[in-house]
């Protein structure tokens, strides 16, 4: 009788033990996974794209490729960094 | 009586509308002359860019290597990632100012060659030639500030983990203060290329 208590006992903490070790994994798993998402994230945020513009001198044409010329803000990005730099 | 007839001619003058008008087959002449002498100054941009980033690149290594000494894996992990978003941030946006400038250039070229054909029509182009020298004098300003912000590798101190943390946060900070400044000139750039085209609109209003 007490032989079967102390397996059972035996066994119960072989099982804590091993779900403390999975939640330990998952845990830095999770982790490894935020970071490589971050540096993704910062990869994929690219400027706004820049198009050759036309041969054609025409006035109206000058005007339409002059006011799609974006000088874009790397400001959110940046902002980004300030944010996560806090924990450091 | 000669004053009498002089007015008479004179007003004559000032009321009879002026044929002038851009010839576009000429416009386009004067800026494919143009355009050799703009790709040459584009490919010294972007080779002298290329130059910069790769002197930065190797003070960069230079410091990755010793934040691999970093005995602390999480905080090294951390760190390698600000380096890698300094560089990436940087090489980005200063790749995309360029390309603008680029582009601002070509676009200036072309204002340039209507003003060429509206002189050549004997049309006063004075105050939009002086729009589009400030307007060249712009994109140069901007073109050595991107080339200055090219050129910051943003290193910060790590002999110490207790204030790296703070070392990184001041970097970080006068790395946004840059990339403003730098995106500030590139804007006064567009602006005043916006000015000298605003020009050409009422030279050709006029003359239509």
């Amino acid at each position: 009788m007490n032989n079967k208590k102390g397996i059972t006992a035996l066994l119960l903490v072989i099982f804590v033990l091993v779900a403390l070790i999975a939640i330990y994994f998952v845990y830095m798993l999770s982790q490894t996974q935020g970071d490589t998402m971050m540096i993704e994230d910062d990869m994929t945020a690219n400027p706004p794209a820049v198009e050759e513009v036309s041969d054609s001198t025409d006035v109206d044409t000058i005007e339409a490729e002059l006011e799609a010329t974006i000088t874009g803000s790397p400001s959110e990005e940046i902002e980004l960094m300030e944010s996560d730099a806090q924990s450091l | 009586m000669y004053p009498l007839i002089f007015a008479g001619l004179l007003s004559m003058s000032v009321a009879t509308p002026r044929l002038a008008q851009i010839n576009p087959v000429n416009a386009v002449r004067i800026y494919e002359n143009a355009r050799q002498e703009l790709q040459e100054v584009k490919q010294e941009r972007e080779e002298y860019l290329m130059q910069v980033k790769e002197q930065v690149q190797t003070r960069i290594e230079a410091h990755r290597a010793e934040i691999e000494k970093v005995a602390n894996e999480r905080l090294r992990n951390r760190l390698t990632e600000m380096t890698n978003r300094f560089v990436s941030i940087n090489g980005k946006w200063t790749s995309h100012w360029t390309d603008v400038l680029n582009r601002l250039d070509t676009i200036l070229t072309k204002i340039e060659a209507n003003s060429s054909e509206l002189a050549a029509s004997e049309v006063d182009t004075t105050l939009l030639d002086a729009a589009i020298d400030d307007a060249h004098a712009a994109i140069d300003a901007a073109t050595q500030s991107v080339q200055d912000l090219a050129s910051k590798e943003y290193i910060y101190n790590i002999d110490d983990e207790a204030t790296v943390g703070e070392n990184v946060r001041e970097e970080i900070s006068l790395f946004k203060t840059d990339m403003e400044t730098v995106r500030a000139d590139v804007t006064a750039a567009r602006e005043s290329v916006q000015e000298a085209f605003s020009q050409l609109r009422v030279l050709t209003s006029e003359n239509e």
